[in-house]
Parts: C-alpha cells; structure tokens; sequence
C-alpha cells in the first residue's frame, strides 16, 4: 500500500506529537492507570528500540561483505570484523545454553578480547589531551593566555606536586573551579535548558522537522 | 517562548538572530573539501532517540539534512557514521532524500551512511579509522559526544580536516574548543535546526528562548541582591512547589 504524500509528511508528526504529549502528561499528571501505560510503553519503546541492531548487522555484513567480495584495500579488516562479530552472536545466543552474556564462554572472550580493546582506545586519550592541550594553550591571544594561565594553576592544585612545591596552589585550584568554571558551566547549562525547552516545542508542534530530512 | 511562537505564526513579528559562525563554516568546510576532492565525514553524535540526549542527535540529523544536500549539489563524497542502530534507517533517509532534492539521486550510496558498533570505543575506532583512510577533508560533528569527543577531533586533526563541532554536554565542549576549528556551545547546536532552515516561525521560538535567557539573568542579578541582602525569598519561590 502506497500512502499519499500529505500522509507520509503528516504522520511522523502526529506521532511525534501524541508520544510527546503522553510522555510529558506522565512527568505532569498521577493517574495510576496512565502511568502504568506510559511505564509499559516506555518498555515497549526500548524492546523495539532493541530490534534496531539487527539493522546495524544487516548494515555492516553488506558493507563488509561487499569488500570482501572486491578485495578492496585492507579487505583482511573485514574478515576479522565478520569473523569477530558473529562469534560473538553465537557465543552469546546460539551456544550460550540460555545464559546468553554470562555464559562462561562468551564473559571470558568478551573480558579478555573486548575489554583490553576497549581500554586501549580509551587510553589513547592521554595522548590526544596532551597534544589538543598544546595546540590551545599556545599564547596567541589574551583569551588562549588566560586558558594557559589557569590550567597551570588548576594541573598544578590537582597534582601532587603543586601543593608540595606551594600549599596555596590547592586553595587557588579550588576558587577556579568553584566561581568563574562554575558560573560560566552555569551559564551555558541554563542556556542548554532553554535550548531544549525551545526545541521540545518546535518538535512537538511540528515546526522542527529538520530531522525528517528535507522537505518534510 | 509560546507567546513569540504565536507571533511568528501570525506575522505579527519577524525575528532575527545572531549569527552562529560554526553553523556558517559548514558551507566553508564543505566547500573546503569539494576543491581538495576528499570526502566529508559526519557523525550526529553516540546518543540515541529514546533518551535525554535525544533533542541533540536530532539537531545533529537536522544539521545532516543541510550537509547532504550541499555534498550532493557540489558532488562530494559524505560518510555518515551511527553508533545508534535506531538513528541508522533516519540518517539515511535524510540523506537518500537530500540527494534527490539536489537532484543527484544516482549520487547516493547507501553504504555511506554506515553503522559502526553499539559499543563506544569501537564506534570511536571505526571513525578515527574511516578519517584516516579515505582523508577526510572536513569533519562536522554535531550531536550527543561523551569521552570519543577528543579522539575525534584529534583524528580529525591528524587527518588535515578542517573540523566544526558542536554538543550540549558541558563536560565535552572544552575538548571541541581546544581541538576543532569551529564550535558550537551547548544551546547553538539546538538552534541549527531553525538557523539553517530560516523558517521564521522556528526563528521566533529562538527568539523566545533568547527572551527566556534574559529573564533568567535578571532573576539571577535579583537573586544576587537578595541574598547580599540576607534574603531567601527568590530562592524559597524558584524551588516551589508552585501550587
């Protein structure tokens, strides 16, 4: 069945309208049986929700498999990356004799494969702080200059050392931290609020559909 | 902001708003990477649509909606990569239906438009891999980012992209500052939506929103003077119950 365009552009929209509604009517309202129902929808929203990541394997197996069928560059990635995908389906759901993620199997491949990956990536953090730092600490105007200024002061009251070489490098840290860091955080999360609430109504009066692609 | 809404709907009034310079380096960035040939990559954050973060992965597919449709009328290649399986099918969509709004149908290929991994540092890996290898010319990212941010825009960097980011989670901006040319900060990147389409009815909620702002800083002057005064009585009505 075909629907019309009018349908097609109108219904996400009136969607997106009665769900905003009910879930605001539940932050707003204590009706037992409405925020029983809303309680049960959310859960239903989060199975469905759930549904979505056979997408993402349909999604990758295509990609990956299309390289593979190439032989594109770097197509060995790919075979590790089916390989590593589906043992973990079959450790997890297949062979996992109904314990699924805790079955020994899978906990043990996902502790000592997974995770070590996982850490390593994160770790790379160090690395990238240490060089973005020195990009933005470069003193080129008087802003970047009392960025510079103040992340000293603030490094040296949270690492060991600054207080050993000045006890009053801790008190400093703190003052930054907890009056101008503060209030600027403030000041944009109070405008982030506002952002929302704005965008909230866009959203729900259907003004905002930017997200539904272009001439929606 | 329903009152300056209203007016917008009726034409009582036309509003205006500052201009954003991270959302108007996107045609910058775009451009940039259609005179060097390379690609564009996009990412609208590692946050889904059933949750709090949700009002700025849809800033960042609205944001999308406008990328695409500059890819396609300029030719460029855009990579779009998802870390949340539900934001996959929409993402393409906004950019299937970009490119035949351009008038480039035949230009998209859906495999652009690619799921990485649910799980935060592979996602994070899949993207610093994917600049590396196809040499990103511009990277925009515009959405939910948590500590991926930095390894973005690090990757970004080392990739020679020129880079534009924007996200509403306070603990990330000062990452973006430091390391991508362009930011958006926090509230910005939810007004992308109405910045880009000029709409002028969305453009009067901006509008109200700024309004709203400057009540809240009049009543945070008057909350100053109060408690210097040795009242609570702001703070006492702010935290309610209203009713």
């Amino acid at each position: 069945m075909k629907l019309s365009a009018t349908i097609r552009r109108s219904l996400p929209l009136v969607i997106t309208f009665i769900a905003g509604l009910l879930a605001i009517g539940d932050y707003y309202l204590k009706v037992k049986v409405f925020n029983d129902f809303i309680t049960q929808w959310m859960k239903f929203v989060n199975v469905a929700a759930a549904f979505a990541v056979i997408i993402g394997y349909v999604t990758l197996t295509r990609i990956h498999t299309r390289r593979l069928n190439q032989r594109r560059e770097g197509w060995y990635n790919s075979v590790a990356l089916l390989i590593g995908m589906y043992a973990f389906f079959l450790l997890g759901v297949v062979f996992s004799e109904g314990k699924f993620t805790a079955h020994p199997a899978y906990t043990y491949w996902f502790n000592n494969l997974y995770v070590p990956l996982d850490a390593t990536i994160f770790s790379m953090l160090a690395f990238y702080i240490a060089s973005a730092a020195y990009r933005a600490f470069r003193m080129r105007t008087t802003e970047a200059t009392i960025l510079l200024v103040s992340a000293v002061l603030v490094m040296l009251g949270r690492a060991p050392v600054g207080p050993a070489i000045w006890p009053a490098f801790g008190p400093i840290t703190s003052w930054i931290m907890a009056v101008p860091n503060s209030a600027g955080m403030r000041g944009i999360t109070i405008g982030i609020a506002l952002g929302v609430m704005s965008m909230g109504l866009r959203v729900l009066l259907g003004r905002e559909r930017g997200y539904l692609g272009p001439g929606a | 902001m329903l009152a300056t809404l209203y007016m917008s709907v009726k034409g009582i009034s036309k509003p205006t708003i500052r201009k954003i310079a991270g959302l108007d380096a996107i045609g910058e960035a775009v451009g940039r990477a259609t005179e060097m040939g390379r690609p564009i990559h996009f990412s609208p954050g590692i946050g889904g649509l059933g949750t709090d973060v949700a009002p700025q992965t849809l800033a960042g597919l609205s944001v999308l909606a406008y990328i695409a449709e500059l890819a396609a009328k300029y030719k460029t290649t855009l990579w779009t990569t998802i870390r949340q399986a539900e934001v996959q099918p929409l993402a393409a969509e906004i950019v299937r239906q970009s490119y035949l709004k351009a008038g480039a149908a035949e230009a998209y290929d859906e495999d652009k438009v690619i799921f990485l991994s649910t799980a935060q540092f592979a996602y994070a890996s899949g993207v610093v891999g994917l600049m590396h290898r196809e040499k990103v010319a511009a990277n925009i990212m515009i959405g939910g980012f948590w500590a991926e941010s930095l390894l973005f825009a690090e990757g970004g960097y080392l990739a020679g992209a020129i880079q534009v980011a924007g996200t509403a989670n306070t603990a990330q901006i000062p990452f973006f500052v430091a390391a991508c040319d362009y930011c958006l900060i926090g509230e910005e990147i939810l007004a992308a939506g109405a910045y880009i389409s000029r709409d002028p009815v969305q453009l009067g909620a901006i509008w109200g929103q700024d309004c709203a702002k400057f009540i809240a800083i009049i009543l945070v002057a008057v909350g100053i003077i109060l408690s210097l005064a040795g009242s609570d009585y702001l703070w006492k009505v702010l935290r309610g119950p209203l009713w």
